[in-house]
């Protein structure tokens, strides 16, 4: 799909009709467009107003709980200017797969009281074919052809939000439950979700006639296994409203922040405070990836425990090979064989010959079995392998038990700092801004709560799913016992053994799906990450609870010590490698918007996704702020040679946005080099 | 030492939830590595203790080569290089059982204390999750320090 | 990645159906019948018609002298 056009009219901050051309016939290759523009003039709107044309779509998934009214689309001073109802509409040009279409959708506005009521009004599609002539679709079929160009599950992976980055690259249970969403989109597998649960259903009706038979151990073990699945509901249900309400206090801590920033005399304190709270989440969340990994030195250190036997034995087993006992030089077979026929070899009778004969029982007593020697020679290999990294293992332990110990110091000299800051805008005259600053530690203090809450539930959940396991494998047993031949206990088994077998191959399939997006991510990580990171950084992998890590070369976890810059590249390269799969797999095939996402990237992680992006993505819609996109990314763009486009969001004095084209060689006038900052 | 991996590991049912709590909490990622700890403190304490009431913990095939070899090896050392001793896997395990028994018993009165529910007449001793957030770290840590001090000492 | 394609071609239920093949055949036989219903009906529509087969199934696993 490449964008052509957009025309908007009456449009959330877009007042009036104005157009905007994302391609230009006479520049096919150019397939990067910049829209340029302060936070809150309509960068993301422009977004908004596609996937609103495409699929009548009012919520973005960045939207969360935002009330309805507050997400309205008529613009609101056309609504005040009139008298009655505002059209508000978005007509989309598009090519897809040779064929080209004009998408139109509008609804009405209307002011009711206070409030503001909206009414779909109009949804056309026409197709232009290869000879020129406009057909109009169905309006019943737009919605099938719509979806057959860009299925409206997977939309959302288009846009790159500042704040979408951001979130993945928090070890959180909304970075799983974000991840793990992505992937169940992706999947398309209603059908076998449903059937899972009806089969489920059926399971525990049978069960629930089962346990009123007359077996009781059967009836005993059911009944533990419903209270375990109804616990396990529970602590889900608890799981999911503890990360509603981490989601909505953080939410608030937003309002709160914009609410202090009224406050302009602390306005420096309350920007370094929320810098020393990120860098202080960072860390903390280092510090937990750091703890997450610790499991894996727990069988090196212990090794080390027995490291003395462990060389007491490789050193034995050494002499014995060079005394030649392992492998001996003579079979014992043989001079077994020798002392049974009292015949050497060379055909002397050994027992004649004391001499010979003493000889002969001294190699037995220095020879073993073949097995036993072969065992010995194993043993000798792995035992070399362990004691040979006793020394790498022993500072590899050091290494990282220093390591949590800096960061954990890193963090008390964080909070240390945060004190003082809060003590500062806790002395401030502004008494509203005291209290909104209690209101805004509260909310932090609860969400820590939190947080400490749902790992206790996470644990708790483990260990019932670990039981209902065990529980399982007994009822399985019973049940052989009591009723193989009972017709009601084979349609439990049936039944059951169908539920596993339907989530063995729901498991499959996620399986499949998170190695394919670890690859794809993979590959764009590779090519988006700096030199550095390049060197050490290897595989992106989505672990089983949809967590992200990130192997260094050594096929270890690494995650905990990359930097900020280096996690965003791995969000981002996260994304589009859902964008790709949505896209079915080869180029991504519709519009990628990113905004503002180039906020704490270094140069030259900057200089790679400005190379890249526009080699694997069929159009690249770069939506910036004068703090990301400098004279130097203007540079480096127009040398790419794929930049066609540049549009400014320009303030109107009544509060509403005009788009402004400009041409792209003015734009290094108007943007400022580094320095300026 | 075939390196079997078809025998039942077992350790004393009295400490089924503590191994169940180390898992889940993430100290360590499965029973056969607590098992190998245990079995490593009992062995360098020369202290072994008979399970009382088996209790299947874990299959031996989930035993890594690296643990296998250092089994052998303390069963070696122990019996003076009579390789007899560890040609019966399921056999020397049983010894090592012993071993991880006691060693558990160490783990806990050096370490894990700290860590436990209050313990009440005999009842089966339990991590305590809200002091366990730094637990994997420690762990580690009081390994380690187990360690330098029996190498160093020898 | 045409595995990729594969995995999210919109026949997805005709793979599901392939990677049953190693299953029992009771067990498959109601698994499929349980997507196939599943792609026309809901949830509980889809459970309450599985009753009927799960009986007739496991009656014929009885004839079968399992």
């Amino acid at each position: 799909m490449i964008l052509h056009k957009m025309i908007v009219e009456n449009f959330r901050q877009f007042r009036g009709r104005q157009e905007i051309e994302f391609w230009a016939p006479s520049l096919p290759h150019h397939n990067v467009t910049v829209v340029f523009g302060e936070n809150g003039r309509g960068k993301t709107g422009l977004f908004r107003a596609i996937m609103f044309c495409l699929f009548g779509e009012r919520r973005l998934s960045q939207d969360g709980d935002v009330p309805r009214e507050e997400l309205q689309l008529v613009n609101v001073s056309a609504l005040e200017a009139n008298t009655g109802p505002v059209r508000t509409s978005v007509e989309l040009e598009f090519t897809h797969m040779g064929r080209s279409y004009r998408l139109r959708r509008a609804i009405l506005g209307m002011q009711d009281g206070k409030r503001i009521i909206e009414e779909d009004d109009e949804k056309r599609l026409f197709v232009i074919t290869s000879d020129g002539n406009t057909l109009t679709v169905p309006t019943i079929e737009i919605d099938v052809v719509i979806d057959s160009i860009l299925d409206r599950r997977v939309k959302d992976y288009f846009l790159f939000d500042g704040e979408k980055i951001e979130r993945l690259t928090r070890a959180s249970i909304e970075q799983r439950r974000e991840i793990s969403a992505g992937i169940r989109n992706l999947l398309n597998v209603d059908a076998l979700e449903t059937a899972i649960r009806a089969v489920g259903r059926v399971s525990k009706a049978l069960e629930r006639e089962l346990s009123n038979s007359s077996h009781e151990e059967l009836s005993r073990l059911l009944k533990r296994i419903s209270d375990n699945e109804e616990e396990q509901n529970q602590l889900r249900k608890r799981l999911d409203g503890l990360a509603d309400e981490i989601r909505l206090a953080r939410q608030e801590i937003d309002k709160t922040d914009n609410e202090l920033k009224k406050f302009n005399e602390i306005r420096h304190l309350l920007d370094k405070r929320k810098l020393l709270e990120q860098e202080l989440k960072d860390q903390e969340q280092q510090a937990d990836e750091a703890l997450k990994e610790m499991h894996n030195l727990v069988c090196k250190a212990s090794a080390l425990i027995v490291s003395p036997t462990v060389i007491t034995v490789f050193e034995h087993i050494e002499r014995q090979k060079q005394k030649g006992e392992i492998p001996s030089e003579i079979r014992r077979d043989l001079i077994e064989r020798i002392l049974t026929d009292d015949k050497c070899i060379c055909g002397r009778d050994v027992l004649k010959d004391p001499a010979a004969h003493s000889h002969i029982l001294d190699w037995q007593k220095r020879t073993s079995d073949v097995t036993t020697q072969d065992a010995a020679l194993n043993l000798w290999r792995y035992l070399s392998e362990v004691r040979n990294h006793f020394g790498d293992d022993a500072d590899l332990v050091e290494k990282r038990l220093q390591q949590y110990g800096n960061i954990r110091s890193t963090i008390a000299n964080i909070n240390r700092s945060l004190e003082n800051v809060s003590n500062q805008i806790g002395t401030s005259e502004r008494q509203d801004a005291t209290k909104l600053d209690e209101h805004r530690k509260k909310l932090q203090d609860g969400i820590i709560t939190l947080e400490a809450n749902a790992r206790n539930a996470q644990t708790l959940l483990e260990q019932l799913k670990q039981e209902e396991e065990r529980l399982r494998a007994l009822l399985k047993e019973e049940r052989l016992k009591v009723g193989r031949n009972d017709e009601l206990s084979r349609r439990s088994i049936l039944a059951r053994d169908t539920q596993d077998a339907l989530n063995d191959v729901h498991d499959q399939f996620t399986r499949e799906i998170k190695q394919l997006i670890g690859q794809s991510a993979t590959q764009f990580f590779r090519e988006l990450l700096d030199k550095e990171g390049r060197g050490n950084l290897r595989t992106i992998v989505v672990n089983d609870d949809y967590s992200l890590q990130v192997l260094d070369r050594y096929k270890k976890p690494f995650l905990a010590n990359i930097s900020a810059g280096q996690r965003q590249i791995m969000s981002i390269s996260f994304i589009a490698a859902l964008a790709r799969a949505a896209s079915r797999g080869g180029q991504i095939e519709i519009p990628l918007f990113m905004d503002t996402p180039f906020g704490r990237l270094s140069f030259e992680h900057r200089q790679n996704l400005i190379n890249h992006i526009p080699t694997f993505a069929s159009q690249w819609i770069l939506l910036a702020t004068d703090t990301e996109f400098r004279r130097q990314e203007a540079n480096l763009l127009k040398t790419s040679g794929k930049w066609g486009k540049f549009f400014i969001l320009r303030p109107t004095h009544d509060g509403n946005t005009t788009i402004e084209e400009q041409d792209i060689n003015s734009a290094l006038a108007i943007l400022r080099d580094e320095e300026d900052y | 030492m075939k390196m079997d991996g078809k025998i039942r590991v077992a350790t004393d049912a009295h400490y089924k939830e503590l191994y169940n709590n180390m898992k889940s909490s993430g100290t360590v990622g499965d029973f056969h590595e607590l098992f190998f700890v245990c079995a490593c403190l009992g062995y360098r304490k020369k202290k072994s203790i008979q399970v009382k009431k088996r209790d299947d913990r874990f299959w031996s095939s989930t035993i890594t080569p690296p643990e296998w070899a250092c089994y052998y090896a303390m069963i070696l050392e122990q019996n003076e290089f009579d390789y007899a001793k560890v040609s019966e896997d399921k056999d020397m395990l049983a010894v090592i059982e012993g071993y991880a028994n006691a060693g558990i018993d160490i783990l806990i009165e050096g370490f894990l204390n700290d860590y436990l529910l209050p313990i009440s007449n005999g009842s089966d001793p339990q991590l305590d999750p809200t002091c366990c957030k730094e637990l994997p770290k420690q762990f580690v840590h009081f390994i380690f320090e187990q360690s330098e001090s029996e190498t160093w000492d020898n | 990645m045409n595995d990729l394609g594969k995995t999210l071609l919109p026949d997805v239920n005709a793979l599901i159906i392939e990677k049953l093949n190693t299953y029992p055949a009771d067990v498959r036989e109601l698994a499929i019948q349980a997507i196939r219903l599943s792609e026309a009906y809901p949830e509980t529509a889809v459970a309450e018609q599985l009753q009927t087969i799960v009986r007739k199934l496991a009656k014929q696993q009885g004839g079968n002298g399992l």
